[in-house]
Parts: structure tokens; sequence; C-alpha cells
């Protein structure tokens, strides 16, 4: 059981993944809004077309709900707007670690505020390691090697 | 400078929808929570599409048609994150999305499949990557 579920967050993984590659096809043609529109609008449909099978009528009977949560679907503009962005100025696999990083920051710093009425998370010498670890990952995942560098500088002195 | 401003703003929306999601997610249940907040979303994007007077969409005829249905995805993401949580709760779950995230879209790169120059991938960047990898481990445990 316990390896269906990793299985099944490798799967969600791996689709985030194809769909930041889809985006980023549709983004090539048409502007950030429209893209952003096509995205929400394909995964409202489909998020209806499952919830419909998976709950039937219930899904069509709402409660009373705060109003709130009405504008909820503006966090998912800002997603899709500045990832797709990101990846397309600075490459998919650059992108998406500062996207990453950035996420695990957030949560890190909002559970150990309990901000949000979330439940407060001591932070730990494990934390802090796992901090340094990613930052330092990223700054040498983006360190270009030496030869690299000067090829490049060849090619410009060449044109 | 401008693409790392987009990629760190679009990490703190994506935390920020996570916690709101979970919120609504508890009070609505997973499905309907799914569909009103991309259904808002989709409503409010296209308010802006007509605000600002993008007319793009009529060459979203020139993207393949499979690209199109990206964002359809969202609902499968959906359904095999929350599977995988109750399976094995935030740790395990959060950490093997975006370990298989990281090594996916690497992959997909280096294969040439978002039609950017192959990166290169040395000793430093694989170091790199293992470094992110556990800075993730060490983070969700």
């Amino acid at each position: 059981m316990m390896l269906t579920g990793i299985l099944l967050a490798l799967m969600a993984g791996s689709l985030v993944s194809v769909q930041n590659l889809f985006n980023n096809k549709v983004n090539a043609a048409a502007n950030s809004h429209t893209t952003t529109a096509l995205v929400l609008g394909m995964g409202f449909m489909a998020s209806l077309g499952m919830g419909l099978l998976f709950e039937g009528a219930d899904l069509l009977s709402w409660k009373p709900m705060p109003v709130w949560f009405w504008f909820s679907g503006l966090l998912g503009i800002g997603v899709v707007t500045c990832v797709v962005k990101g990846v397309r100025l600075l490459g998919p696999s650059y992108g998406t670690t500062i996207v990453m990083a950035s996420q695990l920051l957030c949560a890190l710093w909002w559970d150990s505020t309990g901000w949000f009425g979330l439940e407060q998370v001591t932070f730990t010498p494990q934390k802090a390691i796992g901090v340094a670890a990613l930052l330092a990952g990223i700054l040498l995942f983006k360190s270009k090697p030496k030869e690299n560098k000067q090829h490049r500088e060849v090619r410009h002195e060449l044109s | 400078m401008k693409g790392i401003f987009y990629a760190v703003l679009g990490g703190v929306f994506l935390t920020l929808q996570g916690t709101a999601n979970a919120v609504i997610g508890e009070h609505l249940g997973t499905w309907q929570a799914a569909v009103l907040t991309q259904g808002t979303g989709f409503a409010a994007a296209l308010l802006i599409v007509w605000l600002t007077g993008d007319r793009s969409w009529k060459q979203l005829k020139q993207v393949k048609l499979r690209y199109r249905f990206g964002g359809a995805f969202a609902a499968f993401i959906i359904f095999s994150n929350i599977t995988a949580f109750h399976h094995n709760g935030a740790a395990i779950t959060v950490s093997s999305v975006l370990i298989a995230q990281i090594l996916v879209t690497l992959g997909m790169e280096k294969a040439g499949w978002f039609g950017n120059a192959a990166i290169r991938l040395r000793a430093p960047q694989w170091i790199g990557i293992a470094l992110m990898i556990t800075g993730i481990l060490c983070l969700s445990f």
C-alpha cells in the first residue's frame, strides 16, 4: 500500500513536469493571459468531469461558504502566469528548482510562524541543513563549467 | 533577474494555493474545491484576457492539439496527490512529488523536448541535484 502511494506521488510529480512542458508550448504561440485562461479552463473541465465521476450529483449541491472562497481562483492565475514566465525566462530545470525552493522556504517560514492558522512546527537543525543543502544545490546546478565559459567568450569574440 | 522574480513569486503563489486548497477542501470536499478554484480562476482569467484586449487566442490553432490539453492534467495530479496523501501522509508524498518533478523536468530538458538547446549535465549539476534532493528530504520529514 505504501508503494502504491509513492508511485501515485511520483506520477503526480511527473505530470506536473509534463503539464509545464505543454503550457510552455502553448505560451510559445499565445500570450501569457490566454495561456493562463486555457490552462485553468482545461483544469476546470477535467476536475468537473472527475468530480462527477467520483461524487455524482453530490458535486453540484453547494454548501454555504465564506466569501473568500470565490476569490481562491486568483491564486491559480498567479501560479500559472508566474511559473510559465519563470520557466520560459530561466529554462525548465533551473526555473523549476527556483519555484520549488521558493515553495519549500515559504512553507517552512509559514509553518514555523504558524501563519494562516497553521499548526506551528518548530524549526529544527534538520530543517536548517535542508535549507542549506537546497540553496547550495541550486547554486551548484547553475554553476557554469569552465570550458563552457571559455567557449562562449571565444564565440563572442568571433561574432 | 526577471525570471528569478517570477519563479520565486510562482512558488509563493503555489504555497498560498496549497494552504487555501487545504482549507477549502476540508470545507467542501476535494472535487468541489478543485471545481471552485479552477472555475473561478478560469472566469477571472477570461475577464483579464478580455480587459487587456489579448487576441492571441486566435493563434492557439497553431499549437498541437495535445498541448492545448495540458491544463487537464490538474485533475489527475489532484487525484494522485490526494490518494498518495491518504496512503502515506504529507512527508513522503510531498517529497516524492517534488523529486519526480525535478528529475522528469531535467530528463525532458536534456532530451530537448522544450525546444531549448539541450543542457549539459556535468559533475557539479549532478551533485547540485543530489543536494537539492537531500534538502527536499530534510525539509519534508
